[in-house]
């Protein structure tokens, strides 16, 4: 018995110890298994439970909008949907009803819906980016047939309100919200902002639990810019690059306002250009003309080309041989190194001046004959030029115009500018130093130009062109403000001084086309070969200017890519335009005219309300005002008069006062177009018509280019007939 | 055998413990008291705990409606939001400079400000100086030399 107890014994004790390590194998096993899926396997075994139990939606950002520098909008985003379909949802029954019905309410084409829908996957785009009103129609007619298969996805849609304004500069937005051109792509990450995302747990269902877990990471909108644009100086531009463009059927047209001070860029555009709204669409007719008869392959790459062509930004990316423009540089480096004092003669021979083996002729067939240097800007004597050029030799003359910054780029905030192609000074013997001395040879880009002549006008100093001056956060706050960048001092503000003088005589000078009574205007024409065309006919045609001429606020350079008209000459094509463009600009920007006596004399003067004045009152009130009169009828009271009173009249023009019921005496207005001002004032004044002269009057040799009352019509006599007048002389 | 007196072996034997008998009041179980209604208070408390689940279950029924209906209503407004910049962006380009200009000119008649709607008024009538005329009585030109020797100017 005792031996028994003995064994019980020992096998419990037995028992224990097995059961103690069955039970710790156990636990080691699970503890492995625990190590192993907790940090073997552990991040691996955490996401896919996070990805089975969490769902995520991503939150669109709202793209920044885009300013002009007075607040409007140029640019900006809303809402829009794009209508979707799961195809596979569709019964076979429904198909072809849902694709009819659905192709009309989109006005889509009927099979290639009916196409989508036939599709084996559960998503499949019908139209991209409708509108709100297009979205709730959808809505209700979805719901009005069952019709479940269809989504409305929220995206957004870019709107650019003035349409083809300020194009190459604001550009354009793809499919996918992102900038491909211009300050959309420029500052494309700032526009775009940082998408948001919503984590919330999801049932076994897949539906959303938020109170179980849910985090949100706002979405942050995007920057929006201020521009350096002035909306109304760039209406004023293109009103007359498209003027310019039609008229000298040119290639194309271009033009730039700067403020000269700080750099600023107050308007910029390129005719011809595109609509935003709709950049993949040709606008220029003769861009369009192009691809007519055009199929196939050739057709999508001329269309290509033609699209490329409207998109780029030429005052930034094209080359050009600026011509006489350059000498405002060339005539800076001459006056700071004193090679030359401005009242030092020089003698322009027809024969020209001969430098190495290589004679160069001034664009004045007979020459200008003894000229000084301060006159010479005027001439635009080439000649006198390629003097100054010698005089600084090669090595100054290539500092200077890397002072000026034509060899670099300005590093304008837009993509695509073009570095210049400039001779080095290794690289000039004498003869290409008198080339480029006067404006040829070297090819520079318009914006290059534009800058290095505002440094030779404000003071001397280079400063960096930019298009955006603040960047604001999606509450309006400032983020960031860009301050003007002076690059560097060129020359001194006594030199600086004297250009303006010159530039100014330059202007007042008979034949400019670009004086404006009551403004001091600085200017320069400029007009050079495009060497390197298949056309050797082929020229750009270009002005520069600036206002006022004693304290620079505006500069502004247009020209003319190829003209097909009258001359080819920047003072007869662009300098009108220029013209055009300040007489609206100057006002706009505070500038007033201030008229010397001689030009007040030309000025025209409201006609006084006569109607019911005695003859003696009507007398005293004509003299008082300087008119000449011619009385018809008898009388002693003032039945009408011709022009009625309110109207204009030139200064001492002939008011025609009717003292009776008398028939009103007409005449035939004639032809005044071609005619020179003597001529016009002769033809007019000898049918009793008053003329009022505009334009560049002044030049004996200018014509009239347009009459504001066509010939042949039948007017009063007194009638006052508007006629603009040109110089045609070939300044170049 | 004779008792060992030497030796008290009594002592070496085990003495049986007394028993001593103690009598302990015990105590009487209380008896359980008799529970009056007993079936309603479980009824009660039941009802009570359904009664409060119910209303926890509705408040979060109506707290996902109201949530549903915030991010509903957020949604209209947002996109209503959109489509008035929309249709601010649809009016601007209405009303641009360009599209004035048309409008006025072709249809309404109106033509740009003319100089000669202005008068243009001359202010300055050019400098003029006035000089005292010199008082040459004796007096007049005692004080003169007096202010000169002392070099003052005059008055």
């Amino acid at each position: 018995m005792a031996d028994t107890r003995k064994l019980s014994l020992k096998m419990k004790k037995r028992m224990r110890v097995v059961g103690v390590l069955l039970i710790l194998l156990g636990f080691v096993t699970m503890g492995v298994r625990l190590f192993y899926l907790q940090v073997i396997d552990g991040d691996e075994l955490q996401q896919k439970a996070v990805n089975q139990q969490l769902r995520d939606i991503s939150i669109a950002p709202g793209r920044g909008s885009i300013y002009d520098r007075n607040g409007n909008i140029l640019a900006a985003s809303a809402t829009v949907w794009t209508v979707t379909i799961s195809p596979k949802d569709i019964k076979e029954s429904q198909k072809e009803e849902a694709a009819q019905k659905l192709s009309e309410l989109l006005e889509l084409d009927y099979e290639t819906v009916l196409a989508k829908m036939q599709k084996n996957n559960y998503y499949e785009v019908l139209k991209r980016k409708i509108e709100y009103d297009e979205s709730e129609k959808v809505k209700a007619f979805c719901q009005e047939n069952g019709y479940s298969f269809v989504s409305l996805i929220e995206d957004s849609k870019r709107y650019y309100p003035y349409g083809n304004f300020a194009s190459a500069v604001i550009g354009f937005t793809g499919v996918d919200n992102q900038g491909l051109s211009g300050l959309e792509a420029y500052y494309d990450d700032l526009l775009t902002g940082t998408s948001g995302l919503v984590v919330s747990a999801k049932n076994g269902w897949g539906q959303d639990m938020p109170f179980q877990y849910e985090k949100l990471y706002s979405a942050t909108d995007g920057y929006s810019l201020v521009t350096t644009l002035d909306e109304t100086l760039q209406h004023y531009l293109e009103k007359q690059l498209e003027a310019a463009l039609t008229e000298h059927n040119a290639k194309a047209v271009s033009g730039i306002v700067m403020n000269p001070k700080t750099g600023e860029i107050l308007a910029m555009a390129s005719k011809s250009d595109f609509d935003p709204n709709d950049p993949y669409t040709i606008l220029d007719e003769r861009l369009k003309a192009s691809l007519e008869g055009l199929e196939g392959e050739e057709y999508t790459t001329a269309l290509s080309n033609a699209q490329q062509y409207q998109w780029r930004n030429k005052i930034i990316s094209d080359l050009y041989e600026p011509g006489s423009v350059f000498k405002v540089v060339t005539a800076a480096a001459a006056l700071e190194e004193k090679v030359v004092t401005t009242d030092e003669q020089f003698y322009c021979s027809p024969a020209g001046v001969t430098i190495a083996d290589h004679t160069f002729h001034c664009w004045k067939a007979g020459g200008h004959g003894s000229l000084n240097f301060f006159e010479s800007m005027t001439a635009s004597c080439n000649p006198v030029y390629v003097e100054m050029g010698q005089r600084l030799g090669a090595e100054r003359f290539y500092s200077y115009v890397q002072a000026f910054g034509l060899t670099e780029k300005t590093g304008i905030d837009l993509y695509g500018e073009t570095n210049s192609i400039v001779y080095r000074a290794q690289q000039m013997g004498p003869v290409e130093l008198g080339s480029c001395a006067f404006g040829q040879s070297n090819k520079i880009t318009p914006l290059q130009m534009l800058t290095a002549n505002c440094a030779a006008i404000n003071g001397g100093k280079l400063m960096k062109p930019h298009l955006v001056s603040k960047i604001l956060d999606s509450d309006g706050n400032v983020y960031k403000t860009i301050e003007p960048t002076e690059v560097r001092t060129v020359i001194s503000a006594e030199t600086s001084q004297i250009l303006c003088d010159m530039l100014e005589a330059d202007v007042a000078a008979p034949g400019s086309n670009c004086y404006i009574a009551g403004y001091r205007i600085g200017g320069k024409s400029g007009t050079s070969e495009k060497l390197d065309s298949d056309d050797p006919d082929a020229r750009v045609a270009s002005f520069f200017a600036f206002a006022p001429a004693d304290d620079p606020q505006i500069a502004v350079l247009i020209f003319v890519d190829e003209p097909n008209s009258y001359s080819q000459y920047g003072a007869v094509l662009a300098a009108p335009a220029v013209r055009r463009f300040l007489e609206e600009a100057l006002p706009y920007i505070g500038v007033q005219p201030v008229y010397t006596e001689e030009e007040l004399a030309k000025t025209t003067i409201s006609v006084p309300n006569l109607v019911g004045s005695t003859l003696s009152q009507a007398k005293a009130t004509i003299n008082s005002k300087g008119l000449k009169v011619t009385y018809v009828g008898e009388g002693d009271t003032v039945v009408k008069t011709v022009p009625s009173g309110g109207n204009k009249i030139p200064q001492g023009g002939t008011l025609v006062v009717y003292l009776d019921d008398s028939e009103t005496k007409t005449v035939t207005m004639p032809k005044l177009t071609g005619l020179t001002p003597s001529q016009a004032s002769a033809t007019a004044g000898a049918l009793g018509i008053n003329i009022h002269m505009t334009g560049d009057s002044t030049t004996k040799t200018a014509t009239a280019v347009s009459q504001s009352i066509a010939e042949g019509t039948t007017v009063s006599v007194g009638t006052v007939v508007d006629v603009a007048f040109q110089a045609n002389v070939a300044r170049e | 055998m004779a008792q060992n007196t030497a030796y008290d072996l009594s002592l070496f034997e085990k003495k049986k413990k007394e028993q001593v008998i103690r009598l302990e009041p015990k105590k009487a179980p209380r008896p359980k008291p008799q529970r009056r209604f007993g079936a309603v208070r479980v009824m009660a408390v039941a009802v009570l705990v359904v009664g409060v689940l119910s209303l926890a279950l509705f408040s979060r029924a109506q707290l996902t409606e109201l949530s549903a209906a915030i991010t509903t209503a957020e949604e209209e407004y947002n996109a209503a939001q959109s489509e008035a910049q929309r249709l601010q962006l649809q009016m601007d380009a209405g009303v641009t400079l360009k599209k004035v200009e048309e409008v006025a000119a072709a249809k309404l008649g109106l033509v740009k400000q003319g100089d000669y709607q202005v008068n243009y008024v001359t202010l300055t009538t050019g400098n003029a100086v006035e000089v005292t005329e010199e008082d040459n009585s004796i007096l007049g030109q005692v004080v003169r030399f007096f202010t000169g020797l002392f070099g003052g100017k005059e008055s």
